[in-house]
């Protein structure tokens, strides 16, 4: 090793808190705009990607951007359902894919979505499955790949739905459902989600049910009258909370599927005419609304570039604090090492080899910080974009 | 100040003594080549360091000289190992013997530090200070070694002891010695006894 990196570095470690401080200070100054940089752009680049694959999102009538977020992420529930009749409506301008969105439960103390859907939406956002397969019928399940690791199941388990709010005592909220596939990672807000049919999303909000044949039922307890149109039995009559091969056939809805509720609807035009025509179509539906994810998501980056800026005023005035602590930590240490110098100095050391004994001082502390805060913000980066991502939702 | 001839053979041991402000300092740093005098010529052997730049007279000093201080200028952060190296750790112009760590311990066993050689400076008294510099001094095995006030920061008996070491390693060297020195009761030891008074200002 170069004697002068040997005696930096000996000169580093034996003041070591002095050492620290300086790195710490250093690494704070070099952290806080690589990171901060770092995670928005990484925001902004998966708020985009996700919004651009998702050209048009229709709704209820209210917040343009809850609905977005509520199509792209699944977490802000519309003030307002859709009925599911406007599928078909939509389907049948013939001017694209139709995807219905349906979440109302979750699963899991972190409350992971339950979202239903037709199989069509796989295929529209290119989700491959890793394991198992897709739903072939309700009472079966995907998940996102995140959240099979979180919740360690794997394809055959089984869990319970759970009602979204607390109170909610007139749902049925409590479904098994069994899982059948697991996704592979594809890195979007597909990952932290369970993807059910959509009639299974239905069952679990209360609108349809299976329970023990009624036409079977003796058992006086339960059968209150009957006579030769109908039977008329009480609460107590067995409901399933779980759908089977042998039980499914008893699962019904007491209403028309084209009255249930929906959250939103992705189109996919198949070119920009359709879209137009599309677009003011539903315009003349006075209940609903057509908003295009990449404008409004544009919008919210807009924003996310304002603190942006203020972020880089903060790390600039932190720079130049810290800039001005190192000059001022040089003149003192200049001061304190003076007769250190003269004495290099007088025993044959040149004036440039003193100089580049602190060069070397300083760049080992500056090779230090710059290793941290690189550490720092690729551990960071990671955890601040979810909650960055958590906290849009 | 003002000298007019002054001459010192090579192996000489010579104190010199002078009132405060005399400039036995400035002496020294004449000799190292540290300084140059406004007028006149320093000649060491048939080398004018007037005639010297700058960086040759920092290869005279780092290859020729070996300094001893009276506040012991021992380097903080390095060991009693590093600071006797000191000389070749910061010159490049002097090349570093391929047995010098054999040297290190040879020098520390004379002066009887050689168990102190991982310590740092301040885990070492004063009289132990002192003897690492010397032998930081003569590492580089100086033609000339030059002792500003080596015992005055010393206690009596440290005062006799270092003075002693000093006189040995150089005569063990084949070095001359100049030392400055306000302590009468060493100044009976050295070949020559100088007075700078006497060169007048």
């Amino acid at each position: 090793m170069d004697s002068l990196i040997y005696l930096a570095v000996k000169y580093v470690c034996h003041y070591w808190v002095k050492s620290v401080i300086l790195v710490l200070c250093i690494t704070l100054a070099i952290f806080l705009p690589v990171a901060g940089t770092a995670v928005l752009d990484q925001v902004q680049l998966q708020l985009k990607s996700r919004a651009e694959s998702t050209p048009k999102v229709i709704g209820a009538k209210g917040s343009r951007f809850d609905l977005t977020l509520h199509a792209l992420y699944f977490d802000v529930v519309p003030p307002e359902t859709i009925r599911y009749e406007v599928d078909k409506t939509v389907r049948d301008f013939g001017y694209g894919r139709v995807l219905p969105i349906y979440r109302t439960y979750h699963i899991g103390e972190d409350k992971t979505p339950i979202v239903g859907i037709t199989l069509s939406y796989f295929d529209f956002r290119n989700l491959q499955i890793a394991d198992g397969d897709f739903f072939g019928r309700i009472g079966h399940c995907v998940l996102g790949s995140k959240v099979a690791k979180r919740l360690q199941k794997s394809v055959g388990d089984d869990f319970v739905s759970q009602p979204q709010r607390a109170e909610d005592i007139t749902s049925s909220g409590n479904v098994k459902f069994q899982v059948v596939g697991i996704l592979s990672p594809s890195g979007t807000s597909d990952d932290d989600v369970v993807f059910v049919d959509i009639k299974s999303s239905w069952i679990i909000d209360g609108f349809g049910h299976g329970h023990e044949d009624v036409e079977t039922v003796q058992d006086r307890d339960k059968l209150l009258s009957r006579d030769d149109k109908r039977a008329i039995v009480n609460e107590s009559v067995a409901k399933f909370i779980e759908i089977t091969d042998e039980n499914i056939g008893s699962f019904h809805f007491h209403s028309s599927l084209s009255k249930l509720p929906i959250s939103a609807l992705i189109l996919d035009p198949v070119d920009e005419k359709s879209a137009t025509f599309l677009t003011d179509k539903i315009n003349e539906i006075d209940y609903l609304q057509i908003v295009e994810p990449s404008v409004e998501i544009e919008k919210l980056i807009e924003k996310i570039f304002r603190v942006k800026t203020l972020f880089n005023i903060a790390s600039a005035a932190i720079f130049i604090v810290t800039g001005l602590f190192l000059v001022l930590n040089t003149l003192l240490s200049i001061r304190l090492r003076s007769r250190e110098m003269i004495t290099m100095y007088k025993i044959g050391c040149g004036r440039f080899t003193i100089l580049g004994l602190f060069v070397w001082e300083y760049l080992i502390v500056i090779l230090l910080s710059v290793l941290l805060a690189l550490l720092l913000s690729t551990i960071t980066v990671e955890y601040v974009q979810q909650m960055i991502l958590q906290m849009i939702r | 100040m003002h000298i007019d001839r002054f001459e010192i053979s090579s192996g000489e041991k010579i104190a010199i003594v002078g009132p405060s402000g005399s400039g036995k300092t400035t002496l020294l740093d004449l000799l190292a080549g540290i300084r140059s005098p406004t007028a006149g010529e320093i000649i060491f052997n048939d080398v004018n360091l007037h005639e010297l730049n700058d960086a040759q007279k920092r290869k005279f000093r780092a290859s020729k000289i070996g300094l001893v201080f009276q506040e012991f200028e021992l380097v903080e952060y390095l060991t009693v190992n590093d600071n006797i190296l000191l000389p070749y750790l910061i010159n490049k112009q002097i090349k570093r013997p391929p047995k010098i760590n054999n040297r290190v311990v040879e020098l520390a066993r004379s002066v009887g530090i050689e168990d102190k050689l991982s310590r740092k400076p301040l885990r070492l008294s004063q009289g132990e200070k002192q003897r690492v510099a010397i032998c930081r001094s003569l590492i580089h095995q100086p033609d000339l070694l030059l002792a500003d006030e080596p015992t005055g920061n010393l206690d009596a008996a440290n005062k006799q002891k270092i003075a002693s070491l000093l006189i040995e390693q150089a005569e063990r060297e084949q070095s001359t010695l100049i030392v400055v020195t306000h302590d009468q009761s060493l100044i009976d030891r050295f070949d020559r006894i100088v007075d700078i008074s006497e060169f007048g200002n």
